[in-house]
């Protein structure tokens, strides 16, 4: 991996570890990447309707109504670039950047109680199968329950076109070893082909046109941050199964973990 | 001209969409916009020239399967990739299966017209070179089987007599048959029917039969 100088985290209010260092940039540039992405939509459009407008307006016979058209979507884009700001600014609160004792089953549950609307919404039935005796582990709380809220949210969308079988989630965790949980995430939805497997997880990739969307590389970022992993397995008969370990004291992470 | 041809909008994002086409009918673009290739597809649209502009949100795999889909439906025309990342190794793959351009979002005005401007350029010099192509297939096909083995003589540089020796004509029958042929063909010249012969030759290999059969 390389290193990107003036990247701020080296003269960030916290004082850093080399490795938490390497794994903070590592979370940064996914995140760039996907506010990036987020952000050339509205500009993209604003350049087009601005474009478009004075083009209107240049005709030997100026469009009034068109170039009227082209100014009100100008605004609509703007408004929309605010809203990615706004889910930026709560991306970036300080409790994003603590590290602590997390309860990984808390978390959880907590994800499942706030996505309970929409869990009923598509009648779809949960089946939570938390394991007691999993470790605590030391992270960070807030991005966590981002990754889980964000494949939890996943699994539902990915059911709202089933109606030929249950809906159904399944959330779990389990004491992979005695250091490390592991957490599944399974739906009955169309599944993701095995050749679909890594590409879903590059840092462009958004099957939604709108929304923040940090998806899947936003999860392994912050995963594999923590010192684990995440990977997509069948859920048969039909559906996918999206795992992730999280070792408990952060992981013995290097370089070569993804 | 603009008029005659016509532009394929395709973005997920109605935002975007509706940009494009405005900007693009704002220079006098006729512009139809779909929400997916699927839909491209699935419209029966005129056989005008233009252009397709494919917004790629995703790199990777998809926008090129989605360009090989396009040329297995048998659509020839120009792609504008848009993208939001200007992911280079894809870009380089896409310019080798065809793509016309690799607009990075967000990308000026003015770079996106050009861009589907040269595109239905490329449409255009496309569709005019398949009409030649086809017209010259057609008088090639006029021709009977002794005028085509003459032509094919002629165009390897053998001389009226030799012809006839190769035959087994006389040399007045030859020059009669390669009147006919020069006529059928509209060359007015030898280095015209031999440009006639190239451009049938890479066209589809083959069609000149007993080429080398000297």
């Amino acid at each position: 991996m390389t290193t990107t100088a003036g990247d701020g985290l080296e003269n960030g209010p916290l004082p850093l570890s080399p490795l938490r260092r390497v794994r903070a940039r590592r979370v940064l540039r996914a995140l760039s990447a996907a506010i990036a992405h987020e952000v050339s939509q509205p500009l993209t459009g604003m350049l087009a309707n601005a474009g478009a407008g004075l083009r209107w307006l240049d005709r030997d016979a100026p469009d009034i109504a068109e170039a009227r058209a082209a100014l009100e979507r100008i605004v609509a884009d703007g408004l929309r670039a605010g809203e990615i700001l706004d889910s930026l600014r709560g991306m970036f609160a300080p409790e994003t950047r603590e590290r602590a004792a997390v309860d990984v089953n808390a978390v959880l549950r907590q994800v499942l109680a706030e996505a309970e609307a929409a869990l009923h919404g598509g009648r779809i039935a949960v089946r939570p199968s938390f394991d007691d005796a999993i470790p605590e582990i030391v992270g960070d709380p807030v991005l966590l329950r981002q990754a889980a809220a964000n494949l939890v949210g996943n699994a539902i969308e990915a059911m709202a076109a089933v109606d030929d079988r249950p809906r159904v989630l399944r959330v779990e965790t389990d004491r992979l070893d005695a250091t490390t949980v592991l957490v599944t995430v399974a739906d009955s939805g169309p599944g993701v082909a095995a050749d679909r497997r890594d590409w879903v997880f590059e840092p462009f990739h958004s099957t939604k046109p709108r929304g923040m969307g940090f998806g899947l590389t936003f999860c392994r970022a912050i995963v594999e941050a923590h010192g684990g992993r995440l990977w997509i397995a069948d859920n048969p008969p039909r559906g996918a199964t999206f795992r992730f370990t999280l070792p408990r004291d952060g992981g013995a992470w290097t370089e070569t973990a993804g | 001209m603009i008029a005659d041809s016509l532009v394929h909008v395709v973005d997920d994002d109605p935002a975007v969409r509706q940009a494009l086409e405005s900007l693009l009918r704002s220079v006098g673009h006729a512009v139809r916009a779909y929400a997916s290739a699927a839909d491209f597809l699935a419209d029966r649209c005129p056989e005008v020239p233009g252009c397709l502009v494919l917004d790629v949100r995703m790199p990777g795999r998809s926008g090129l399967d989605v360009q090989a889909e396009l040329a297995q439906a048998g659509v020839e025309l120009p792609i504008v990739f848009i993208t939001g990342f200007g992911d280079v190794p894809m870009s380089v793959a896409a310019m080798k299966a065809g793509a016309v351009e690799f607009l990075a979002k967000p990308f000026r005005d003015q770079d996106f017209l050009d861009a589907v401007r040269r595109a239905v350029d490329l449409d255009l010099a496309r569709r005019t070179d398949a009409r030649t192509l086809a017209d010259l297939r057609r008088r090639y096909a006029a021709l009977t089987p002794r005028e085509q083995e003459i032509m094919a003589r002629v165009v390897d540089g053998r001389l009226n007599k030799q012809i006839a020796a190769d035959l087994g004509l006389s040399e007045i029958t030859v020059k009669v048959h390669r009147g006919q042929m020069m006529h059928k063909m509209e060359a007015r010249s030898l280095p015209d029917l031999v440009r006639f012969a190239d451009r049938l030759s890479a066209g589809a290999a083959k069609i000149l039969p007993g080429e080398t059969k000297v």
